[in-house]
């Protein structure tokens, strides 16, 4: 994607939101969407402005955020690992969960040696159970499939 | 436990905390489940197992008011909870601030003649809307209220500023306040007067038949029996308080075991000790029982909430 | 009038640093602290956590040890959002804006010497106005009604206005997402619930601690892997520079800077109701407002975590002011400590205010103790928390996600904000990566339902002449303040092109 593609991209999806949420205040009672509306119509004609911008005018160099065009990561690799994040928690439950991510992180991306990503993965998994859960007695969310792991 | 730590429910779960485990020589988790006024930590104990592990200290006043109003996600506390025990009630009185001008509750009646009175409210769905529109209806006093504030602490603080005329609150949440006399109680919202607190004496009470809805009644058009009675009604409702529960369809030993605990614990000199005042236990057969006639008492009030709803929705 | 107040302070002096009394702040202090690197875990918790433990105790070493607990928890949470651009806690989130930059240039002592700094001074400010005000207290409570409030958080709204650099379109397009985001939830006045999409889980609405953990540490996690760096501080830790002594300096030079945050903090703190985050976001707000030079802001100027510092412990002083007085927590943790006073029979107010003032200054100067201990311990362990930032980053990135996953998890203990805190981790990514401003996201999503709540309420009542506007001076003030930030833009605007044309 190139750049001014994915700027032109987060433009429209801001304004698809602001849209969205204009659309769905107006199911609401008079009063209720007053709020909604005061503020997200003007928004909304804001981001057509920006977007009208986006597309038809040269967009500045990504140069300002420090941001080079090739990366040496993928943004949607990450994206791939944050989904990962997600659904192991919900599913592992919290402790077990990030634990596990932070395994699979260590040894398959940034490829580290296993004595280190388990390392790292054991005191998450520490500090969390540990410190979270027995001492400070916080529940930790067990997970849709706490019944099996821990 | 449907608060964040600090939260009065959690204050009161966590002194009774080592008490249990003392008695059950098992150890007590205390969960904070805030959120939507209780209903997320209530629809954690509806869905959890009944095996006996999982216990809630929940208010039964605000689900009976959310389930009146309109709600229908609240949980209705006889059906979808085992009932296990009462650990305190709520009471709730008028007052206002001490620089106001009303020192009588006929002063408020001759106000309200001038011009509708100002009440501030945490939100349409809570207790003190209650609180604030039977009495007023009973009393014949028209009124305004102001939704939005953040709390009985927000609450409390506009009438010392004067900002509103008149509030409705919990005496415990107040009580500092009206000890030290920043808060005057102006109408005690209860079927018979309070004989053990100083802070109440001279106070008018709303129910009972020298109650203010008695008295006032033939002025507004009301039957005198039927006013008494609704006025009972909103006592009840309002002093359901916060009961233990577990989830429904427990198994009638462990229900058993676990009630009489409580009991026992609940009425323990040394929990008197160290509890909050508003401690004010119950057996689980006494809640069952008032529990069941809940739905009952809050459908009678709904005729008077109607009109005051309809303001306020638009 | 005076004297019995320094008869008590006196008093309650001697309590605290007699044996073994002192143990308690000190420990409770040391607890704090250790707590508080646990991701999300604010002293609060721990607060609620020693209650039970506490019960049986006498008053006095339960005000001594609750004093320390207050204190203990804050500074870790900024030393985590300094070095990982994880807040341990929603307050310390303004300081990451700066003091992550600045541990990314290598300047991590520094930052964390300010912030140590700062805070203790900070909270010392809260404290001294909290003990001049003990006769004024009521005033002081009693003057900020929701006017007045409304009033705040819009000038706190305007000062965004003032601080943004580059596009004033997307700066005013970001703070109307933030504002929107802050709707969502149940609107007050008809009970109906706004883009809940009909789960309980939106129900009040979007978490403060998910959305920023998601907007700024994780988006900052992602960027980092995306971006190639080596470490955090982009170099070894033999190339660290700055120093705890230049950041504590920093503080010493810019008193009129310090004075403003720590003001501010403490007048947030009074107002119940209003918390901690709030005031340091706002301090930051006016720290960039009031500097003729603010390109650095956003970028590692120091004056950035020397603000909100300040700024969020003098809060801690100040909320004791209400809850003292009225019995009203201005903060969570004294909502705890309220608690806890009124199980042990203390019952604040005036009564507790002229016969057990004693007991006040007892948990007074433990607040105190505790703000310096925990500063004091935190210099001493900068040389190796500093050093944590020159981890490599393919290790640090992983476990930057993990914690900023937990820490939102465990704000309200809903597995949900997990996912909340990712989707933000996306759009703030996103955000910074074409420029879109992210504090006027977050400052508007932080004030909006405030600003909505108070809103409505000034009219209501205004509509049913229950207030007096024009008497309230307070109010006028505020809202000159206010203008005056929105006419900043252009008075500069117009002394910048005068000037041009001058030379």
């Amino acid at each position: 994607m190139t750049w001014r593609v994915e700027r032109t991209a987060v433009t429209a999806v801001l304004t698809g939101l602001v849209g969205g949420l204009i659309v769905l205040s107006l199911g609401l009672s008079p009063v209720a969407r007053m709020a909604p509306l005061a503020v997200g119509v003007p928004t909304f004609c804001l981001l057509c402005l920006e977007l009208a911008s986006d597309i038809f005018r040269a967009a500045p160099a990504p140069g300002s955020g420090g941001h080079s065009a090739t990366e040496s990561l993928g943004p949607q690799r990450m994206f791939g690992w944050l989904g990962f994040l997600v659904a192991a928690a919900f599913l592992a439950g919290l402790a077990a969960g990030l634990s596990i991510f932070v395994l699979a992180f260590l040894r398959i991306r940034s490829e580290e040696r296993w004595r280190v990503a388990l390392g790292f993965a054991v005191g998450m998994w520490l500090m969390l159970h540990v410190g979270l859960e027995q001492f400070l007695r916080i529940n930790l969310y067990g997970g849709l499939l706490g019944g099996w792991i821990g | 436990m449907p608060n964040a730590p600090g939260g009065g429910y959690d204050t009161e779960s966590r002194v009774l905390q080592p008490f249990l485990e003392k008695r059950l020589g098992a150890t007590i988790v205390v969960n904070n489940q805030p959120g939507a006024g209780g209903l997320i930590g209530a629809r954690t104990i509806v869905e959890a197992r009944p095996d006996g592990r999982t216990l809630g200290l929940v208010g039964l006043p605000g689900f009976t008011v959310a389930r009146l109003l309109g709600q229908e996600s609240a949980p209705e506390p006889a059906r979808d909870f085992t009932l296990l025990g009462r650990m305190s009630r709520s009471v709730h009185v008028w007052a206002v601030g001490s620089r106001s001008p009303i020192e009588t509750i006929d002063d408020v009646l001759s106000a309200a003649r001038r011009r509708p009175l100002v009440f501030p409210l945490n939100e349409i769905t809570s207790v003190d809307f209650i609180g604030i529109a039977v009495p007023a209806a009973l009393l014949g006093v028209p009124l305004e209220v102001v939704p939005g504030f953040e709390g009985t602490r927000a609450i409390a603080l506009a009438a010392l500023r004067g900002d509103v005329d008149l509030i409705d609150g919990n005496v415990e949440s107040l009580r500092s306040m009206l000890v030290a006399g920043e808060l005057r109680p102006l109408l005690h919202i209860s079927t018979g007067p309070v004989e053990d607190d100083a802070m109440f004496t001279g106070v008018r009470v709303l129910g009972g038949a020298d109650g203010a809805a008695a008295r006032y009644a033939p002025s507004v058009g009301h039957d005198v029996v039927w006013a008494i009675e609704t006025a009972a009604s909103l006592t009840r409702v309002i002093g359901s308080g916060r009961v233990i529960v577990g989830p429904r369809g427990l198994a009638s030993e462990t229900t058993e075991c676990l009630s009489k605990v409580l009991a026992e614990v609940l009425t323990s000199d040394d929990l008197r000790r160290v509890a909050p005042a508003s401690l004010d236990p119950a057996a689980a057969a006494v809640v069952r029982q008032d529990t069941l006639a809940l739905p009952a008492d809050a459908a009678r009030l709904l005729p008077l909430l109607q009109p005051m709803l309809r303001k306020v929705r638009g | 009038m005076l004297e019995p107040i320094l008869r008590a302070a006196w008093e309650g002096l001697g309590l605290v640093f007699s044996w073994p009394n002192l143990l308690y702040p000190v420990a409770g202090t040391l607890l704090s602290m250790v707590v508080a690197f646990l991701p999300g875990v604010s002293g609060v918790t721990l607060m609620a956590l020693a209650v039970p433990f506490t019960l049986f105790w006498e008053p006095l070493p339960v005000i001594l040890t609750f004093g320390g607990l207050i204190g203990g928890a804050t500074f870790m949470g900024s030393v985590t959002a300094i070095l990982f651009n994880v807040p341990g806690s929603g307050p310390s989130a303004a300081t990451l804006l700066d003091g992550y930059p600045l541990a990314q240039q290598g300047q991590a002592k520094t930052a964390i010497g300010c912030a140590a700094f700062s805070s203790a001074l900070g909270s010392t400010f809260g404290i001294l106005v909290l003990v001049a005000l003990i006769p004024l207290m009521h005033l002081a409570v009693l003057a900020f009604g929701p006017p007045e409030l409304l009033m705040l958080l819009l000038w706190g709204l305007t000062t965004i206005a003032v601080v943004m650099q580059g596009s004033v379109v997307r700066a005013l397009i970001a703070t109307g997402i933030g504002l929107l985001l802050a709707l969502v939830g149940q609107d007050v006045r008809t009970g109906e619930f706004r883009f809940t999409f009909g789960t309980l889980h939106l129900w009040e609405g979007l978490g403060l601690v998910p959305v920023m953990l998601g907007l700024f540490s994780m988006a900052e996690m992602l960027e980092l892997s995306a971006s190639g760096r080596r470490t955090i501080a982009g170099r070894g830790h033999a190339e660290l520079t700055g120093s705890v002594r230049e950041g504590a300096m920093t503080v010493v030079r810019h008193p009129g800077l310090f004075l403003r945050s720590a003001f501010i903090g403490t007048c947030v703190g009074v107002i119940p109701g209003v918390g901690g985050t709030v005031a340091s976001f706002l301090a930051y707000g006016q720290a960039v407002a009031t500097s003729p030079d603010r390109e650095r802001f956003g970028k590692g100027d120091i004056r950035g975590v020397l603000a909100p510092e300040a700024a969020h412990d003098a809060k801690d002083g100040g909320a004791l002011i209400p809850m003292l007085t009225f019995g009203i927590p201005g903060s969570d943790g004294t909502a705890v400590l309220l608690g806890v006073l009124l199980l042990h029979g203390l019952v604040p107010g005036r009564d507790l205010l002229t016969h057990q003032l004693a007991l006040v200054f007892v948990l007074i100067w433990s607040l105190f103790l505790s703000n310096w201990l925990t500063s004091i311990l935190g210099i001493l362990l900068v040389s190796p928390l500093a050093r944590l930032t020159t981890v490599r980053l393919e290790r640090l990135a992983p476990i930057g996600l993990a914690l900023a996953a937990a820490g939102a998890f465990v704000d309200q203990q809903r597995i949900g904000d997990v996912l909340v805190a990712v989707l933000f981790g996306l759009l703030g990514y996103y955000m910074k990566r074409h420029d879109w401003p992210r504090i006027a996201l977050v400052v508007a999503f932080l004030l909006g339902s405030g600003i909505e709540r108070n809103l409505h309420i000034t009219t209501t009542l205004y509509q049913l002449d229950r207030l007096d506007l024009l008497g309230r001076p307070l109010l006028g003030l505020l809202a000159v303040l206010t203008l005056v930030n929105l006419a900043l833009p252009s008075l500069r605007a117009a002394r910048l092109s005068r000037a041009r044309t001058a030379s």
